[in-house]
């Protein structure tokens, strides 16, 4: 009986699935992990359409970033001068930053002129082409909204008595 | 890939490594697909109990702990499970005595001219389940009765008893044609 059944053991071994089973196996197991990569591929995917569609709009729409001229202007001065050792009105002068020649002061506002005055600050920023235009400063008429550097003549009081291009800016 | 164990592929399984799950497919389809035919005595049904196995491998790989069980004996318990649901279906494990029964159809009627080994064959589907099922692991997978006894789900004792049953009662049931044949 031992001998008979190891016989037949033996036959029985060599029984196996049918190939069509694996088959389906791997295919099955292809289709899950496809499935498990758009779980987290499909928000990405989505994330980025969106990006897409929205990105050219947001880059036409002109973003207006007023330039604070006067803001910019009332600027605290780069130096201050200690009032209380200032005995004689003399104009302390800055020295103004390394680089080109700077043009002429243009008085702005009210000042006329630029007058003998107790103390001032001369202070470096940017102003917007137009603004400038607006003084009569020479500047090109195709680039009126990019900024230029200029100088700002800052009185006692903060206000602006003059400005100045810090260089030829044709 | 294909030295590795069973357990040591478990990580790349539960990440759908269809490289990890060939291997641990190949290398245990056989034995699974066996329990199940032994078990239903259709190969159909053996093939879609290998393949819910499998299936169930892959949905639960995860899951599986390495150190607290082999793949092995899980995939047997899966097996196993599917086997019992099988066979319920066709009220076969309904009646599963530990005492003699006596097949739906007698055999020996119809073996007269066969030789043993073909008798055997015909005759060990008749047996109850629960005899067929430790003849499938202690005798086709060479199981220890330990480890049959974990996948079967019964004492030690148990499997032992059942197996020296079920070859009494292949013996019996042959002794006609033995005695025909020689």
């Amino acid at each position: 009986m031992d001998r008979q059944l190891r016989e037949w053991a033996a036959e029985q071994r060599l029984e196996s699935a049918p190939v069509s089973v694996e088959l389906v196996l791997r295919r099955e197991l292809r289709a899950r992990r496809w499935k498990r990569r758009m779980a987290w591929t499909a928000p990405l995917v989505a994330a980025a359409a969106l990006a897409v569609v929205f990105w050219p709009q947001a880059k036409q729409e002109p973003v207006v970033k007023p330039k604070p001229e006067v803001a910019r202007a009332v600027e605290p001065p780069v130096e201050f001068v200690d009032e209380v050792k200032a005995e004689a009105p003399t104009i302390r002068r800055i020295r103004p930053p390394r680089g080109p020649a700077p043009q002429p002061f243009v008085a702005v506002g009210a000042w006329q002129a630029v007058e003998p005055i107790e103390r001032a600050n001369i202070v470096r920023t940017e102003l917007p082409r137009a603004t400038l235009a607006r003084y009569g400063m020479p500047v090109g008429a195709g680039r009126l909204a990019e900024p230029a550097p200029v100088e700002l003549l800052l009185g006692e009081d903060g206000t602006v008595r003059a400005i100045r291009l810090v260089s030829s800016i044709q | 890939m294909g030295n590795r164990t069973d357990e040591e592929l478990l990580p790349a399984l539960s990440q759908g490594d269809e490289a990890a799950f060939t291997v641990v497919y190949r290398r245990r389809q056989g034995a699974i697909y066996r329990y199940a035919l032994q078990m239903t005595g259709s190969a159909e049904t053996a093939a879609e109990v290998t393949q819910e196995v499998f299936l169930a491998l892959m949905r639960q790989g995860s899951r599986l702990d390495g150190e607290r069980g082999t793949v092995l004996s899980w995939l047997y318990a899966v097996a196993r499970r599917q086997v019992l649901k099988h066979v319920a279906i066709e009220r076969r494990y309904e009646c599963m005595p530990e005492d003699d029964a006596e097949p739906a159809v007698d055999p020996r009627e119809e073996m007269e001219h066969a030789d043993l080994r073909e008798q055997l064959r015909t005759l060990i589907p008749t047996l109850p389940a629960v005899f067929r099922e430790v003849l499938a692991l202690c005798v086709v997978e060479e199981m220890s009765y330990g480890e049959a006894a974990r996948i079967a789900e019964v004492p030690e004792g148990t499997i032992r008893s059942r197996l020296h049953r079920a070859k009494a009662m292949l013996a019996e049931r042959m002794a006609p044609v033995v005695r025909r044949v020689l």
